[in-house]
């Protein structure tokens, strides 16, 4: 990987820190479904750090070259929330609650990882790599449509965040297709895992937001899913996944319908009934 | 002792080194025991995502000052790394990003058994086990700091000294971070204090012990805590650490340093 050609150290050096004194488009009047797509693009830049919780317990945590990246990635990505919230108007989303199966799925997360990380070794890397190119890609078609919606100086910082978020995706895109490229069964891995969940990533956190967000999508850019699935599918045997089509038909839900699909419905209801009672 | 984390990740930057005459290492170039004690130190830092790791799988990463304060943490612990390993090139010592995997792909069966091991025990004891983490947190940075302090002491270079200021500066700020946050969970709970009193007690060893080969603890606590000056810096060390709610009387630095065959004044 050494002979990569995304510059890491470059990146780090020139990272993107507090956006608060350049944003322009600061208490601007903004009407409420942009408000809310831009509070749901915020919750989804945030929360970095459950996802490297996954991440970190596997040998992805090994590659010092991809660890140096995330720590400047998880910095901007925290800065360019910041960044949203405060076009938002300053205040968060309410809380979506999480009940206490879902809790409990959250907790164990990283130590389901850490003993499947033991089974598939290097070939999660291909998935982490794999996962940022197709929630990035989404994330940039969501701030995109909202570029599209908001008043001038609003859609003039966003168009700095799409600058912020491209520059992750070259790395994020250059190491999963050499990551796939490696192997079959990295390929196979990450087909399953990319179809395993829902997008973007922390979407089943709040499926709800994720319809009204990707309705709102859809309204301006009907074409969205199709032209994503191809930057997607290009990458080393990742042909003919649909993976955001899928998304575009069940939002907020994992991508593919299994025939383990009833008993994940079974499975929700159960935790739903749980949850009211918690 | 208040801790506001959004002026603290306000204020997070790279530590800078640039205005600094790294040349003076050329006129005046570091002893190799100094050098074999920063390239520890220097991996120890590009280490911290391992640290962070072990924290990540607690259910401390839902918190968001915790995940807030992680997150600008990891990146000004790597760039000590960055701002060490200039120091080291001027000297010809190359530290590059395989390198480092090469040393993370050292640790073997252990690293891959240590999340399983910290996530079991996160669940199983639930946010007390937070309250361990910070208190491990806080004696990693502040053996780090007094690291950096002693190595000033010792070595009094005109290039070394501004920056490792600048570091132990950084590593100030992530102690007050750890010693609020310990103090507040373990003054809020007995469980947590008997635990963090037995798992500090125990287990606690200097920071990059278990990442890093023995012989390389061994030579950097000698190196930097050995003598009248680095036993009081051992002492102070210990009293600092036992401040914290449960903690009361225990000697974790002298006793890893015992354990270790070196003498504390």
């Amino acid at each position: 990987m050494s002979a990569a050609g995304f510059d890491v150290r470059a990146y780090s050096l020139d990272a993107q820190g507090s956006l608060r004194t350049r944003l322009s488009g600061v208490g601007e009047p903004i009407d409420d479904a942009l408000r809310d797509l831009l509070r749901y693009l915020r919750e989804r830049f945030g929360g970095t750090t459950t996802w490297l919780s996954l991440v970190l317990v596997t040998p992805t945590h090994k590659d010092a070259r991809i660890t140096a990246f995330l720590s400047t990635w998880a910095y901007e990505r925290h800065w360019m929330s910041d960044a949203l919230l405060a076009l938002a108007g300053g205040v968060p989303a309410v809380p979506v609650p999480r009940g206490r199966v879902t809790s409990a799925f959250e907790r164990l997360g990283p130590l389901r990882e850490a003993v499947v990380a033991n089974v598939h070794g290097r070939g999660l890397s291909a998935v982490h790599m794999t996962e940022r190119v197709v929630d990035g890609a989404l994330l940039d078609a969501l701030l995109t449509r909202a570029v599209a919606l908001a008043p001038e100086a609003v859609a003039h910082d966003l168009e700095h965040l799409r600058e912020v978020l491209e520059r992750q995706q070259e790395f994020f895109l250059e190491t999963a297709h050499a990551r796939l490229a490696e192997s079959g069964r990295a390929q196979r891995l990450t087909r399953a895992r990319v179809l395993a969940r829902a997008w973007p990533i922390g979407a089943e956190l709040d499926p709800a937001g994720t319809a009204r967000a990707l309705t709102i999508l859809t309204e301006g850019d009907p074409g969205w899913a199709a032209r994503l699935d191809a930057r997607i599918e290009a990458l080393p045997g990742l042909a003919g996944l649909g993976v955001m089509r899928r998304t575009a038909a069940n939002p907020g839900a994992p991508a593919l319908r299994t025939p383990l699909r009833p008993a994940a419905a079974l499975g929700r209801l159960a935790a739903s009934v749980v949850n009211k009672k918690g | 002792m208040a801790f506001d984390i959004d002026t603290f990740a306000s204020a997070s930057v790279k530590v800078g080194w640039e205005d600094l005459d790294l040349d003076a290492f050329r006129r005046d170039p570091l002893p190799e025991r100094t050098l074999r004690t920063l390239r520890y130190m220097c991996d120890v830092e590009y280490h911290t995502v391992c640290y962070l790791r072990d924290m990540l799988v607690t259910p401390s990463h839902t918190d968001s000052d915790v995940s807030t304060f992680m997150t600008m943490w990891n990146r000004e612990e790597y760039w000590h790394g960055e701002a060490l390993a200039a120091v080291l090139g001027v000297h010809g010592i190359t530290v590059e990003f395989d390198q480092v995997k090469a040393s993370r792909m050292k640790v073997g069966w252990k690293d891959r058994l240590d999340p399983i091991k910290q996530s079991l025990l996160g669940n199983i004891v639930g946010k007390d086990f937070i309250a361990v983490h910070m208190s491990w947190g806080a004696a990693n940075e502040r053996s780090a700091a007094a690291g950096y302090k002693r190595l000033v002491a010792l070595e009094n270079h005109p290039a070394l000294t501004p920056l490792l200021k600048r570091i132990a500066a950084q590593e100030s700020r992530h102690i007050a971070f750890y010693a609020t946050q310990a103090r507040k969970r373990l003054e809020a709970s007995a469980k947590a204090r008997a635990l963090n009193r037995f798992v500090m007690s125990r287990f606690w060893g200097p920071v990059g012990s278990g990442v890093m080969p023995e012989e390389e603890v061994d030579h950097v606590m000698r190196h930097l805590f050995s003598g009248e000056d680095g036993s009081r810096e051992v002492r102070k060390l210990d009293e600092q650490i036992a401040e914290l709610p449960g903690l009361e009387g225990l000697t974790i630095m002298a006793d890893a340093f015992r354990r270790r065959g070196l003498v504390v004044l």
